[in-house]
C-alpha cells in the first residue's frame, strides 16, 4: 500500500514506548495500560516496533536494572542448566518474553513496508531503506531535526488510524502527525533525570 | 479545571477518607505492608490499582467499594509526582485479597492442580531487591522430569500473578531440557506471572 494512504478501518498502532511500559512496568505503565484499554483493539505493532522493543529491554538487562533476567540466572544456577553467552540467554529470554506478551495481549504483529528507494549520492544512484529517502525529505521540508523527522517519516508509513504512545519524542510532532490525519493519543510522562527531561514532560502534558 | 480538581478531591476523601499533603520534593519509603497502590487520572472518576506483578484493577471513584484497611500513604509513585498533591494523591493499602496469606499452600494448591497431585516438596525464602517487590520465592518440586516440570510450571504462572509470590519449580527426575529451551520456559512464565525482564 502506498504510504500515506489510510487503511479502511482504522487500526490502533503501539509505539514502542507502549510496549516498553507495560512489558517493564515502569512508571509510564499505568498510562500505557489506559491507552490501551481505551482503544479500540485489536492492538498492532510494526515489526520495527517489535526490533525496537527487543533492542530497549536487551540494553535494560545489560545496564543491570533487570528482575526477570536475574531470576534466570538464579534459576539455572540452582537447576544445574549451563550457562550460554550473556548475549544468547538474553536473546532467547527476551524473544520468548515478547512472544509470549504479544500472545497474551492479543497484539498482532504486522509487516512494515521495507520498499526500497533510489538516493543519488555522488555520482551513482544507491539503494536505501525508505526511512532515509523520508526522513530526509521531513527534515528537509519541515525544518525538523533528524531523530523527530525519523519517527515522523515511521508513523507517515505506518498510516495508523490511531497511534498509542507514551514516549515525549512523539509530543515534539504530534501536530505533525495529526496533520496527516492520524489520531495520536498519549499521557504525561515524567522524565527527572535533566532539565531536558523536565522541558519534554511539559510538552507531554500538551499531547 | 481547580474547581473541578476540588471537587474531585472532596470525593475521593469521601471515597477513601482523608488524603495526606504529599510535598512534590519529599521522597518515601513504600511501607513493608503496602502491596497495591491506586491513583487517579486526571479527567477520570476512575481509581485504578497496580499490584506488583502487574495485575490491574479499577472502578468507579463514587461507588467503589474498598477494604476496612485501606488508608492514604505516601508512596513515591514518578507517575503521579508531576502535580502532587492532586492529582497526584496516592492510595496504597494492605490488600488482603490480591496477596494470598499462605503462599506455600497456595503454590501446592496451584501445582498440585496442573501436575495431578505429584507436588514432592514445597519451600518457601525471601527474595533480595530488586525482585522483593514481587514477594517471595516458593520453590515447588514435581515428580517428573524437566521438560514437563517446566511445562506445568508455566501452565501454573498464570494463577500465580498477583498472589505477591514468585513461583519457581524443581523436579525429581533427569534433567531433559538443553538452556535454550529452559530459558523459553522461564520466560514464558515470567510473562504470566507478571515478573518484567
Amino acid at each position: 500500500m502506498p504510504a500515506g494512504m489510510p487503511l479502511a478501518v482504522p487500526r490502533s498502532y503501539l509505539d514502542t514506548s507502549v510496549v516498553i511500559s507495560l512489558i517493564t512496568q515502569d512508571s509510564c505503565c499505568e498510562d500505557a495500560n489506559n491507552l490501551m484499554e481505551e482503544a479500540p483493539e485489536p492492538h498492532y505493532m510494526s515489526t520495527w516496533t517489535l526490533a525496537e522493543a527487543l533492542g530497549a529491554l536487551s540494553e535494560g538487562i545489560r545496564s543491570g536494572s533487570s528482575k526477570g533476567y536475574r531470576l534466570l540466572r538464579e534459576r539455572m544456577a540452582r537447576r544445574g542448566i549451563p550457562y550460554l553467552s550473556t548475549s544468547h540467554e538474553v536473546f532467547n529470554y527476551l524473544t520468548e518474553e515478547l512472544s509470549e506478551w504479544i500472545t497474551g495481549n492479543g497484539v498482532e504483529v504486522c509487516d512494515d513496508l521495507i520498499d526500497v528507494a533510489e538516493l543519488e549520492v555522488g555520482d551513482r544512484p544507491v539503494r536505501a531503506f525508505w526511512a532515509i529517502r523520508d526522513t530526509a525529505e521531513l527534515a528537509t521540508r519541515l525544518g525538523l531535526s533528524a531523530a523527530d523527522a525519523m519517527h515522523l517519516a515511521y508513523v507517515r508509513r505506518l498510516c495508523p488510524g490511531l497511534l498509542l504512545t507514551v514516549d515525549s519524542d512523539f509530543t515534539r510532532i504530534a501536530e505533525w502527525i495529526r496533520f496527516l490525519g492520524i489520531e495520536v493519543r498519549g499521557l504525561p510522562c515524567k522524565k527527572e533525570d535533566s532539565e531536558g527531561g523536565k522541558a519534554e514532560s511539559a510538552q507531554g502534558r500538551a499531547l | 479545571m481547580e474547581a473541578r480538581g476540588e471537587w474531585r478531591v472532596s470525593r475521593l476523601r469521601k471515597a477513601f477518607g482523608s488524603v495526606p499533603e504529599i510535598p512534590a520534593d519529599q521522597d518515601y519509603e513504600l511501607p513493608s505492608n503496602v502491596v497495591v497502590s491506586a491513583s487517579t487520572v486526571i479527567g477520570s472518576d476512575q481509581w485504578r490499582a497496580m499490584g506488583p506483578s502487574g495485575q490491574s484493577v479499577s472502578g468507579e471513584i463514587a461507588n467503589t467499594s474498598i477494604l476496612t484497611s485501606a488508608r492514604w500513604v505516601p508512596v513515591l509513585s514518578p507517575t503521579l509526582k508531576p502535580s502532587k498533591p492532586f492529582p497526584g494523591a496516592s492510595l496504597s493499602y494492605s490488600n488482603s485479597m490480591a496477596f494470598t496469606a499462605d503462599p506455600i499452600s497456595e503454590a501446592r494448591r496451584i501445582m498440585n492442580e496442573v501436575s495431578g497431585g505429584r507436588v514432592v516438596k514445597v519451600e518457601m525464602e525471601p527474595t533480595k531487591p530488586p525482585l522483593d517487590r514481587f514477594g517471595p520465592l516458593v520453590t515447588v518440586t514435581v515428580d517428573a522430569d524437566a521438560r514437563e516440570a517446566l511445562e506445568m510450571y508455566v501452565r501454573a504462572a498464570r494463577e500465580v500473578r498477583g498472589k505477591g509470590f514468585i513461583l519457581d519449580v524443581a523436579w525429581t527426575g533427569k534433567t531433559d531440557v538443553s538452556s535454550e529451551e529452559f530459558i523459553r520456559y522461564c520466560a514464558r512464565a515470567d510473562v504470566r506471572m507478571g515478573i518484567p525482564p
